[in-house]
């Protein structure tokens, strides 16, 4: 419990810092804020938009009323020219979309990345290993961009097995959900799978170096259950703060793959806000990809200390 | 890469018998795969087929009778009903009177609401909501009367009151009056989402009043005459009517269009805009009596990557997708040699874009016309077509192509690099700078960097320095077209702007980026005596020093182009509103106020199951226009 307060703490300060930056950097851009949100409106527009978002309170006052909006659930908003739409409004449409995509994607690069990180580190130096590797860092190096390109020509054009733009929640069409978001998946997942490979190859090929591991062996357990059980877990901890890290990362990552496929999607909306130089909603919308990131974080902290006891006791 | 692949068109009837005859096939393969099979297996298995056969056989017969009875009667009842998806390369920005859709939302948009007018396919206007409109003998009063029966989305009776309404709030009237009697934070905190682009565009009309005789008549008052009034309405395309309740209610105004179009809105976000029929549409197709509008909803939505854009209309994704030949040569010359599978429908190329060389900004060189007319002259607007556009663009001959009543070579600075740089040197001899040097912006997008590092090759071959700056589209209008300037930030922030501005064949949509202001100034000749007085119009007193030249990018003072297009106007004749309407052209050419590279079409591609585009008159012999830059209508669109 002491450790989960000491984290959740350590998580508040790193939020607040970062949105502060974050709040800060926005206020920096150069022009008046007021006017770069609407434009083409009179003054006496931008005066109740300077009113309502505290842009005319000062860095720390706007950066306040901001962060007390966003703990009270006020978000922000999208200003139009006559109107607005509220920042809560577009995170409800737009968050889920972009969950199932990350979390196709995690679940399909860990599904492939585990069992080839295993077989490449048991078969080190093999000609296995070597093609993986190989193929691993070809598919490392094409961006999610250009194989989402590519992939859209092949499958949707050419051979016409699935569509190449749209999206379908998976409890109205669960069939067309899963086709269309194959493609946008299998772009995202293709770099991660690599990345997870080879980080899961590398600590697999130390722990199989480990003197327990030899005395496993040589007590006569399988080597599948000497991979699974004695090698997997404990060389597990660099994929998995990995794959918790992406989790965050991919949420702003999936803005170029998001717009390829037409995913209406958290990207797709940081993208327009960064074009509409939205710059409370680019704000809100940033900052809940940092949240994510430290969210993420720490749990994974949290998890390897429940994983892994070694952890709790360099900490004492 | 797109030419080398291999498609496989089919029709219709023979998708839906192949995709059949595969999910049959497939049945059996999975039923009857493998090679050993027991006796009942073998027995069971014969039964089995024997069903397969049987369902195959009905589907069959019921899809062939299906499609048979559809192709012999062709009942109108058959093109009623059906969704359609059309992929577009624009977003949305709402739907209040200070937000502009763009070429391609504005299609979206245009199911929603109408315009008063309509342009034809003869360039002359139809009345859509309006039934007829007369001029005065002095072109000063024009009476509009609508058509009876008309209601908005919200059962609200389109008359002229509503149309009263329309004008105070998208001229800024509502918001002149209200500043004068209560100040400024009244007139913004009521009409602020009032103003718009529309206000200049309406600078020419003093009052809109409801004619005493009748309600569905709207009398309006001009300060200059104007012969060609019913443009202004139109406002190429961009005049809509909205409902009283959408325009009076600021906090709505935006999301919640209520129009009086075929199609309802349904739901919008930036990317995607939904409609749904309006089952009380007051339009019937003129052949044959059918009320419109077919479809039961449209969905369109924004596929930014045009090749994305062009694989959904290929492969069925969307039913029809928009292009635009400025930018998307490729995907365009892609899909036009795919014929069994989607139509093209192009429109003429009558869409300018204009280099706009900024007069007025302290700091910039084109004060002085020996460097306007080394810029001018240095664009090889061959090169550029066939480079940049894919050779889907058009080598411009004049500011405006030759559909226009505007267009005229005279004056006209075509490719000279030799004399480009001979006014380079002018240029420096006469103001004493090292070098000609000037800014532009590029935005973000792929294409228009190209675009920009292209023009800046071009200029340095002349011994002229481009620097591009990149910025977001949206800041870079912001500050092309800034209405509150400051000692550090000017009208225009650039030195030159490339823009698509000008459009169509006529005057009033191009006039008021070409005028020294919009709202019309005092014009005095060379001896002080006025020969054209300031507009009456109190919005425009209010608005002349403030947004009266904000629309003119190149913020210049040569009042001779005034004089010349509302000579223009003003004229009694065709031949001779055409003659003034050149001599504004050439005026403009002559001085290097600016220039043009290219022209273009837009393009929609369909795909071959939809019907009836283009075909629906507004009356007998009264089509309008096929494909604009705001896509097609889709009043008459039915699904075959």
């Amino acid at each position: 419990m002491r450790l989960i307060f000491k984290r959740f703490v350590a998580m508040c300060t790193v939020v607040i810092i970062a949105t502060f930056l974050l709040s800060l950097l926005m206020r920096l851009l150069p022009g008046d804020p007021a006017a770069v949100l609407v434009p083409n409106a009179p003054d006496q527009v931008r005066d109740v938009i300077r009113q309502e978002t505290g842009l005319s309170k000062g860095i720390f006052g706007y950066y306040w009323q901001w962060l007390s909006g966003m703990l009270t659930g006020d978000f922000g908003k999208y200003y139009l020219n006559g109107g607005y739409r509220t920042v809560a409004s577009v995170l409800q449409r737009c968050l889920p979309p972009s969950l199932y995509l990350i979390m196709y994607s995690q679940i399909v690069a860990l599904v492939i990345a585990i069992p080839l990180g295993l077989t490449s580190a048991y078969k080190e130096g093999s000609r296995f290993d070597r093609i993986t590797s190989s193929v691993l860092f070809t598919t490392v190096s094409v961006p999610a961009f250009a194989l989402g390109l590519i992939l859209s020509l092949i499958f949707a054009v050419q051979l016409g097995w699935v569509d190449p733009i749209g999206y379908e929640s998976p409890f109205g069409h669960p069939w067309q959900h899963f086709k269309l978001m194959i493609l946008p998946v299998i772009s995202l997942s293709v770099g991660l799978t690599s990345s997870y490979t080879r980080l899961l190859r590398t600590d697999v090929i130390a722990t199989l170096k480990e003197d327990y591991v030899t005395m496993a062996a040589s007590k006569g357990i399988s080597n599948r259950r000497v991979l699974w059980k004695h090698v997997f877990r404990p060389s597990s901890t660099t994929l998995l703060t990995s794959a918790a890290l992406n989790m965050g990362g991919l949420i702003g990552g999936t803005i170029i793959v998001e717009t390829i496929f037409v995913i209406p999607g958290i990207g797709y909306e940081i993208a327009y806000s960064i074009g509409a130089r939205q710059i409370i909603a680019m704000q809100t919308l940033i900052a809940l990809v940092s949240f994510a990131y430290v969210f993420f974080n720490t749990a994974v902290d949290l998890l390897t200390n429940l994983t892994d006891p070694r952890t709790r006791e360099r900490r004492g | 890469m797109p030419n080398a692949m291999n498609f496989h068109p089919v029709s219709g009837v023979t998708t839906s018998m192949a995709d059949m005859v595969a999910f049959v096939t497939s049945i059996q393969v999975c039923i009857f795969g493998g090679n050993s099979m027991t006796q009942s297996q073998i027995t069971r298995s014969r039964v089995m087929r024997r069903i397969g056969v049987a369902v195959a056989a009905t589907i069959a017969i019921t899809t062939m009778a299906s499609t048979g009875s559809q192709a012999a009667s062709k009942p109108n009842a058959s093109k009623y009903g059906g969704e359609v998806k059309v992929g577009i390369f624009d977003t949305f920005p709402g739907f209040c009177v200070g937000n502009n859709p763009a070429n391609s939302s504005l299609m979206a948009t245009r199911t929603v609401y109408e315009t008063l007018f309509e342009k034809t396919r003869g360039n002359d206007y139809v009345g859509l909501l309006a039934k007829s409109a007369a001029a005065s003998a002095d072109l000063k009063t024009w009476t509009v009367t609508l058509r009876p029966g008309i209601k908005f989305h919200n059962g609200e009776a389109l008359d002229a009151a509503a149309m009263v309404t329309n004008w105070k709030n998208t001229s800024g009237t509502n918001y002149v009056a209200t500043y004068l009697t209560k100040g400024a934070a009244a007139a913004g905190a009521a009409y602020a989402h009032t103003l718009g682009t529309a206000v200049p565009f309406q600078s020419n009309i003093l009052l809109a009043a409801v004619s005493p005789t009748d309600p569905l008549a709207v009398i309006y008052t001009l300060d200059r005459p104007q012969n060609d009034f019913e443009g202004t309405l139109y406002a190429s395309g961009r005049g809509f009517v909205r409902a009283p309740a959408q325009l009076v209610d600021k906090t709505t105004c935006s999301g919640n269009p209520i129009g009086t179009g075929p199609f309802k809105i349904v739901s919008y976000t930036t990317d995607e805009m939904i409609v749904a029929k309006n089952a009380d549409y007051w339009r019937t197709d003129p052949k044959t009596g059918d009320k419109l509008p077919y479809l039961d909803k449209i969905t369109f939505t924004n596929v930014k990557e045009g090749s994305q854009r062009a694989a959904a209309v290929r492969k069925g994704t969307v039913d029809a997708a928009m292009f635009s030949g400025a930018s998307e040569g490729t995907f365009i010359q892609d899909l036009r040699k795919r014929k069994s599978v989607v139509t093209e429908y192009k429109s003429p190329a009558e869409y300018y874009p204009s280099t706009w060389l900024n007069q007025g900004k302290p700091g910039s060189p084109f004060k002085n016309i020996h460097a306007r007319n080394a810029v001018l002259a240095c664009v090889d607007k061959v090169t550029w077509v066939k480079a940049r556009t894919k050779g889907e663009g058009v080598v411009s001959t004049s500011l405006v192509g030759p559909n226009s009543v505007m267009y005229t070579k005279n004056g006209f600075q075509t490719y000279d690099p030799v004399f480009a740089k001979a006014e380079v040197e002018l240029y420096k001899q006469e103001t004493g700078a090292t070098s000609l040097t000037f800014t532009g912006p590029s935005d973000v997008s792929s294409t228009s960097i190209s675009n920009a590092k292209f023009f800046q090759t071009m200029m340095a071959a002349c011994g002229i320095t481009y620097n591009f700056v990149i910025e977001e589209g949206a800041v870079i209008i912001g500050k092309a077209f800034n209405p509150s300037p400051t000692a550090t930030s000017y009208y225009n922030a650039y030195d030159a702007i490339s823009i698509l501005l000008f459009e169509g064949t006529d005057v009033t949509f191009n006039l008021p980026f070409v005028l020294t202001n919009a709202f019309a100034p005092e014009i005095k000749n060379a001896s002080g005596t006025v020969v054209s007085a300031a507009s009456k119009n109190l919005t425009a007193t209010f608005f002349r020093a403030s947004i009266g030249s904000i629309l003119g990018l190149n913020h210049h003072s040569d009042t001779n182009v005034d004089l010349a297009f509302y000579a223009g106007e003003a004229a009694q004749s065709a031949a001779l509103a055409k003659a003034k309407f050149q001599e504004g052209t050439a005026v403009l050419q002559k001085n290097a106020i600016m220039g043009a590279t290219f022209y273009f079409s837009y393009e929609l591609f369909a795909g071959n199951k939809l019907g009836g585009i283009g075909t629906l008159s507004i009356e007998k012999g009264k089509t309008q226009r096929l494909v604009t830059n705001w896509g097609i209508d889709w009043t008459g669109v039915y699904k075959k």
